[in-house]
């Protein structure tokens, strides 16, 4: 996606996702160089930047293999003078956390400023990790903005910040900061500050981090964080509001400010008690809170995630013997489970306040709403996939145990496929059965793992395999793109984030080259041909106690249709002959195409508004049902393999 | 019209263009020099997912309504509307389309319209029954049934003042495709609209 709203011109005030507007931050105040690996609630960050490169020509900009590698990179170029970004999703800096904590040990020569996007509320994450630790646990300043409407300033603070103190910086998102549009008022972008250039200078007691020379800089690193602590209680970024003589102390940390400031309207208390916005939760501001707590009675902390500032607080208070009250969500007042929300936080404060308050009456509708959980969409390859896989299994008779990943095929855990038995993390797949394959006997672990998954944190766990013979299927899940984060390229693609041509990497031959000796390469939209190639693989596993390595190739349907309209070919779509039909149900039952929808009868229709013209129910029904309404271009059959992310 | 902001929900099904819908309501709003907030649903979620937008208007700080407290709910999938009822304040109106998405999953159990409509209708809400696919077919773009209601919704209850159907329409023309034609699609729901609310 484009994020056109980056390169607004200056003075004026836009619609921007909160996201676009921290890539308009880093604009503003210019930056060399950013880097990311995809993930959601981060991607637009880089998207809007990547649009903004190829538009200006500058900074530089790439998605790199992973989030070490982006961190390292982005690292590497503030050591180099350039100032850079890095951006991710939580669970992307666990990934990258090795550097990070070298980081802030070793310093930078320019400011650096690591973007963690949180995801309180699990929308798209399999935990609710809350990064604002990494801060503390790694002596790394973090910024937090107070809702996408902060999210600009915020990033240019940040920046300020990390040049200040030579010292790397995390802007702390969250889903409802990067996926909230608000207005922003942009401002000018220097061309010159762009440029992707600098020098490496020679530092060698502080850039190689041998016993010796991390022992000294631990020295200042400790000493440093006084001095940020000190800094941040001055901040323009903290700012307090109401009445000074308030015996009640509400402090409203990041996105937690919004939600607090909205709670003391509804209780009709704002502007009636003390409320402290906190925009630099770590180090935390601990003058300025003990300022603010002193003499009054009770201190309320409204804050996204964990009680990060409220448990450092608590302690700093106890220090200086405040006695207020102190409560949040360390002690039960907000639930730490879920993303905040108002019905969250009023009733907490109102019972801390000792005020009576209720929740407000919703209408109460007795009928439910059908589940609707995200599904693959209709024509994505991976159902042909799920279905051949499943059969030639089936044939192969062995027991299979799929270590699923993460990306589209981890819809393959719904039914009627549930065929992901693990979702753990990026690279878990081939991860995990390397220890299956091992201790389960009877059982033939299935890696199932997308391309853009393989080469982010696949490759290790392959090497991994060969090395210690750990008899797996691997079927890696090449679709031309990273689908699940709105389709960015990586490096099997053979496009750059600068819209630049490049090598395209090939899984099977990284397979080859690590000595894996069944290696095969499928149409992921053929399932018949594929089915056979699976049930060969599964049987050289069985007899040879060996990994081997299955590439299933077929673009992502949205992707491909993307591409053909670009190139102006039309798909076809498929529909039912009602005479042939025998109601059957093995389409939607077995096959479960949304666009195939059952009739009373037990018949079917296909909804010519959701067929991709993907063929691919055509090959399942035992009576030839399904046929194209006119016959597909063959220039479409080839989009289909070969389409590619811009 | 500083003061009380207007709380708008929209929901249906990853893919029926909702969230250009909140973008062209929320643009209008800030042309106009008011403040928004749009709080989004990316990722996972759209494969085929539910999909609930907020929409702010006005002096609003937190991205998220509470339950019990939005002006208006426009679903544009009759049962989606069935999940985020609880959203709508006492006596606040919802825009029901017509269209039903079943989910792709085998042996789901799917509510009749006018099972759902009943439902809704019990819980105490004044129900507005929209065919809006139909509609915009009418125009030649079945694709523009988000801009039927869009208009529709504008008839029901303004938006609380912070647009009127020039800002909306100068929104439509900066912000999506095949802009004449949406704007005759979202004039005919504010027409259809103001006859249903009489
Ligand atoms: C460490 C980490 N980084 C990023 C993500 C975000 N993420 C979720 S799915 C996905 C896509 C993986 O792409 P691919 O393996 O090609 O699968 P596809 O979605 O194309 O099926 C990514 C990057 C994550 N969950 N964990
Ligand atoms: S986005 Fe692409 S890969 Fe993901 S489910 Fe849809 S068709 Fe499949």
């Amino acid at each position: 996606m484009a994020h056109r709203e980056v390169l607004s011109e200056p003075g004026k005030r836009i619609l921007m996702l909160g996201n676009v507007a921290i890539a308009r931050g880093a604009l503003e105040y210019g930056i060399g160089f950013a880097s990311a690996y995809p993930g959601t609630p981060s991607s637009e960050i880089v998207e809007a930047l990547s649009y903004a490169a190829r538009k200006l020509g500058r900074p530089y900009v790439e998605w790199s293999v992973n989030e070490k590698v982006a961190l390292e990179a982005a690292y590497g170029a503030a050591l180099t003078g350039v100032a850079s970004l890095a951006a991710m999703k939580h669970v992307g800096v666990n990934v990258a956390a090795d550097p990070l904590f070298s980081s802030a040990y070793t310093g930078v020569e320019a400011p650096f400023v690591v973007v963690s996007a949180d995801d309180p509320g699990m929308h798209s994450s399999q935990n609710e990790q809350d990064n604002r630790w990494y801060g503390v646990h790694a002596y790394i300043p973090v910024v937090e903005p107070a809702g996408a409407q902060e999210a600009k300033r915020a990033v240019i603070e940040a920046y300020h910040i990390s040049e200040r103190f030579h010292s790397p910086v995390i802007l702390r998102s969250t889903t409802r900061i990067g996926h909230t549009r608000v207005p922003v008022e942009t401002g000018e972008i220097d061309l010159e500050k762009l440029e992707p250039r600098g020098e490496f200078r020679k530092n060698i007691e502080r850039y190689t981090l041998i016993p010796a020379h991390a022992r000294k800089l631990r020295v200042e690193l400790v000493e440093k964080w006084e001095e940020i602590a000190e800094w941040f209680s001055k901040h323009p970024l903290n700012e307090a509001e109401g009445p000074e003589d308030s015996s009640v102390l509400v402090v409203g940390v990041g996105l937690g400010y919004t939600y607090a400031k909205e709670a003391l309207r509804e209780l009709d208390l704002d502007g009636k008690v003390r409320l402290l916005k906190i925009q630099t939760p770590v180090p935390p501001p601990s003058r300025l809170l003990l300022e603010e707590a002193e003499g009054r009675d009770k201190v309320f902390f409204v804050e996204e995630g964990e009680p990060v500032v409220e448990t450092l607080a608590k302690s700093a208070f106890y220090d200086a013997g405040i006695k207020a009250r102190v409560a949040g969500k360390s002690n039960g007042y907000i639930t730490k489970i879920g993303e905040l929300t108002l019905d969250k936080v009023l009733p907490g404060l109102a019972r801390f306040l000792g005020i009576e308050y209720s929740l407000p009456d919703k209408p109460k509708v007795t009928l439910n709403a059908p589940p609707r959980p995200p599904v693959l969409c209709p024509g994505c390859p991976y159902r042909a996939v799920f279905y051949a896989l499943r059969r030639a299994v089936g044939k192969a008779r062995v027991k299979p145990v799929y270590t699923g990943d993460i990306g589209c095929y981890s819809l393959g855990v719904l039914p009627p496929f549930e065929m992901q038995d693990t979702i753990v993390e990026m690279g878990g797949s081939i991860g995990l059965a390397n220890g299956m394959a091992h201790v389960a006997e009877d059982q033939v672990p299935i890696a199932i793992i997308g391309d853009s998954t393989f080469f982010h944190a696949g490759m290790p766990g392959l090497a991994n395999a060969v090395y210690n013979k750990a008899p797996m299927l691997v079927v890696v899940l090449d679709n031309r793109t990273t689908a699940m984060t709105g389709h960015q390229p990586h490096p099997g693609v053979g496009v750059t984030a600068m819209g630049e041509e490049t090598a395209e990497l090939d899984p099977r031959r990284v397979a080859e080259a690590y000595g894996i000796e069944y290696v095969a390469l499928t149409n992921a939209f053929d399932i018949k041909g594929q089915e056979k190639v699976f049930y060969e693989a599964l049987e050289y596993v069985k007899k040879e106690r060996k990994p081997a390595l299955v590439v299933a190739r077929g673009a992502c349907i949205l992707l491909a249709i993307a591409n053909a309209r670009r190139a102006g070919v039309k798909y076809t779509v498929y529909t039912v002959d009602e005479d042939k039909c025998i109601a059957c149900g093995l389409c939607y039952k077995a096959f479960n195409c949304p666009a195939i929808i059952p009739k009373e009868n037990g018949k079917v229709y296909i909804d010519p508004l959701l067929c991709t013209g993907c063929g691919e129910c055509a090959q399942i029904c035992p009576v030839n049902a399904f046929k194209p309404v006119e016959e597909p271009d063959p220039e479409w059959i080839k989009i289909m393999a070969t389409a590619k992310p811009r | 019209m500083a003061g009380k902001p207007f709380n708008l929900v929209i929901v249906g099904v990853g893919g029926q263009g909702i969230i250009t819908m909140a973008n062209v309501l929320a643009s209008a709003a800030v042309a106009k020099g008011h403040n928004a907030i749009v709080a989004e649903t990316h990722g996972l979620s759209q494969r085929g997912g539910t999909v609930i937008v907020h929409v702010r208007l006005g002096e609003a700080e937190a991205p998220l309504i509470m339950e019990g407290k939005a002006d208006l709910l426009i679903a544009l999938e009759a049962t989606e509307a069935l999940r985020y009822a609880s959203y709508l304040a006492r006596g606040a109106p919802a825009i029901v389309d017509s269209r039903l998405i079943r989910p792709p999953l085998p042996n789901v159990e799917m509510p009749s319209l006018e099972e759902v409509y009943r439902a809704l209708e019990e819980a105490g809400i004044r129900v507005f029954k929209t065919n809006a696919v139909e509609k915009a077919e009418e125009f030649g773009n079945p694709q523009g049934a988000n801009m039927y209601l869009l208009g529709y919704g504008l008839a029901v209850n303004g938006y609380g003042g912070y647009v009127d159907a020039s800002s909306i329409e100068e929104a439509i023309r900066q912000k999506v495709r095949n802009p004449e034609a949406n704007v005759k699609v979202f004039r005919a729901g504010y027409e259809d609209g103001l006859r249903a609310k009489q």
